[in-house]
């Protein structure tokens, strides 16, 4: 989806709603657009107008004129839609990484945890503070696993049993201390929630890494091994941290 | 002036021939990923400059000196004066030694020890090719006097490099993930395809030195029937792949042709001379349908081969080694000569697969075979060579060492 896509949606949304929501719910109803809206189809917005009208009583009679009026500005030339709304719906918003879809520059190709909602949004919004208090090689390697973690849960969800059994199966093959080791099965006892924060030297992480990378391979076949990392090795790079260290120095 | 005109054509077939290490490379390099392409093309290049050495001190006096009970050589060992023809005759015979030794490079890519494959390089030159060398092409070599008919290296070059590939295959096992546990095959695409376009139509180009070069003389009016032979045996071969493909509903794939037409060009390389231009056509023809048949057959069996070398140079050499007993020319269908020439095929894997197997095994014991796990996954360019084929659009060593 490109970024005027997003916008004209915004637009088109803002100029329906407006007259039937105070603020905060016109707002709230432009996250949820933004948040659960992924077509302009007549399903999408019958979908999306019917959560609308559940979260903020809006009556049947308006519901059904708000499909058509939704529709319809959808088709609206842009000059006769209201501006975007996105920076309204920036004030009071928690920190998120929704930047991806923000009206910024469009970025290289990385695939960052916040691209690959819905699964590693929760996983984002499950450990962010830990990440920050780790030091950078840490939290770059946190970062790195959850991207990773993220995509396969996304694109090949089923082949997690067999990643996680082979990461598993390599842990007590490698040099990594008892601690480390530990805390990499607890990690994938819940691999959802876990913040992926190991408490270990670069070179452990390092050897983290590999067992991944290795457990993908078998998992996924290398060619996805291979994307797989890049992709995720190209996310921590966006970090702050990652000037402190880089996570090419994992891999 | 015979004698002058067959030495500067074997001169250029020298040269020919030569030229298909550069093909080799651009196929091997090509169908391998960015991060071993670099790796595979040293091994060639390393690999040629290794044997040239080690085939004018030894390969060469074991192959082509004085029979010792039409087994191995016992002369000419490292020769110092030589004259014109024999010169170029030791040149001429270096690059067939170079060249198949270069076929066990490409199966192995991407997972093997880049000292260790200069290790197995080195004995094979040294004594499995120039053994068998001996027994096809030593006039006292027994397969040769028993009328083994092999002009230019289907047995000696091709099919030995084969076994000697699936031994170091067997050996060294597939590449990470290439087999699921369930087993099935996953795809790992070269990185460039173009290349391996590109080597293939070399290949073919020096294929032309590899035959015609092999004839007794310009002067025995042989030359204009094994060029067009070898010719027509290549484009044969890539239609037999294609047919293959298409007969079978699967995807008409360009590495596959490519694969096809080189197996069409192996089989020529025994009878090329012994043919006739219709019987050429329908060994090539088999040859490119069994050498695609076969790399499948391969993968199926979880033997991971990075080219499909073996299916190219050892299904379709065997198979040539037998068109060129069944269609041999004046003589077809002959019996007892199609026996010979099964017998030379059988002394080939005999030989050859064992001991390289035992070679293989022997460097692993001594230095590794197999690259670690995390030299897979970063790329044997970086790992083995500190150098990586694609700056611009790969993490560089140098990038990391200015983070450092």
């Amino acid at each position: 989806m490109s970024i005027q896509a997003l916008s004209l949606r915004r637009r088109a949304a803002y100029a329906v709603l407006s007259p039937l929501l105070e603020e905060n719910a016109l707002i709230d109803a432009l996250r949820l657009q933004h948040q659960s809206m992924r077509g302009d189809s007549v399903s999408d917005i019958i979908g999306y107008i019917d959560q609308v009208a559940v979260r903020h009583n809006i009556d049947a009679a308006s519901r059904k004129k708000l499909y058509e009026a939704y529709y319809k500005a959808l088709k609206r030339p842009e000059s006769e839609l209201p501006m975007d709304p996105w920076p309204l719906m920036q004030i009071d918003a928690a920190p998120t990484p929704a930047a991806a879809s923000a009206p910024a520059p469009v970025a290289p190709p990385v695939v960052s945890v916040a691209s690959l909602e819905p699964v590693a949004a929760a996983m984002q919004a499950a450990a962010p503070a830990l990440i920050a208090a780790a030091s950078p090689d840490r939290a770059v390697c946190a970062e790195l696993l959850r991207t990773a973690l993220a995509e396969v849960l996304r694109f090949h969800a089923s082949a997690l049993s067999e990643l996680c059994s082979g990461v598993l199966e390599q842990l007590d093959q490698g040099g990594l201390s008892q601690p480390v080791r530990k805390q990499v099965r607890d990690a994938w006892a819940q691999p959802r929630q876990a913040a992926w924060v190991i408490e270990g030297t670069p070179a452990e992480l390092s050897q983290v890494v590999h067992q991944f990378y290795v457990a993908m391979c078998e998992a996924l076949g290398p060619v996805d091994a291979d994307q797989v990392l890049t992709r995720a090795v190209r996310a921590a790079d966006q970090m702050p941290q990652a000037r402190q260290f880089s996570p090419r120095k994992l891999i | 002036m015979n004698e002058l005109i067959n030495l500067v054509w074997v001169g250029i077939c020298t040269a020919l021939v030569f030229f298909m290490q550069a093909g080799f490379a651009l196929v091997e390099g090509g169908l391998s990923r960015a991060k071993n392409s670099i790796n595979v093309i040293m091994k060639i290049y390393l690999g040629t400059c290794f044997i040239g050495v080690i085939f004018w001190a030894v390969g060469y006096g074991l192959a082509f000196g004085p029979s010792v009970e039409g087994l191995i050589g016992g002369g000419s060992f490292a020769p110092q004066k030589l004259g014109a023809t024999d010169a170029v005759g030791l040149l001429y015979q270096m690059m067939f030694a170079t060249t198949a030794v270069t076929i066990v490079s490409g199966a192995v890519a991407e997972r093997m020890r880049y000292s260790a494959y200069l290790a197995f390089a080195a004995l094979m030159g040294l004594v499995i090719y120039p053994t068998y060398a001996h027994w096809a092409w030593n006039t006292g070599g027994w397969l040769r006097q028993m009328g083994f008919i092999d002009l230019a290296g289907d047995g000696a070059v091709h099919s030995v490099g084969a076994w000697c590939a699936l031994a170091g295959l067997l050996a060294l096992g597939p590449r990470l993930g290439r087999f699921g546990k369930n087993g099935e095959v996953r795809d790992i695409p070269g990185h460039n395809l173009p290349m391996v376009a590109l080597g293939g139509f070399i290949l073919w180009l020096g294929w032309f030195g590899f035959n015609g070069g092999s004839i007794s003389g310009v002067e025995s009016g042989q030359m204009g029937t094994v060029l067009l032979n070898t010719y027509l045996g290549g484009c044969a071969g890539g239609i037999g792949a294609l047919a293959f493909m298409r007969l079978t509903g699967r995807p008409v794939l360009m590495s596959a042709t490519v694969n096809g037409s080189l197996a069409g060009l192996v089989a020529l390389t025994a009878g090329a001379a012994t043919m006739n231009p219709l019987t050429a056509m329908v060994t090539g023809l088999i040859a490119g349908a069994l050498a695609t048949w076969g790399a499948e057959a391969l993968r199926a069996r979880r033997i991971d081969d990075t080219v499909d070398a073996i299916a190219v140079h050892g299904v379709g050499g065997t198979w040539g080694l037998l068109a060129a007993g069944l269609f041999f020319e004046g003589d077809m269908f002959n019996g007892s000569r199609l026996m010979v020439q099964a017998l030379g095929a059988i002394a080939a894997f005999a030989w050859a697969f064992p001991m390289a197997y035992a070679c293989f095994k022997l460097v692993d014991k001594l230095i590794g075979l197999r690259a670690p796990t995390l030299n897979e996954q970063r790329g044997l360019d970086y790992t083995e060579h500190h150098e990586i084929g694609y700056p611009e659009f790969q993490d560089s060593p140098g990038q990391m060492h200015k983070e450092t």
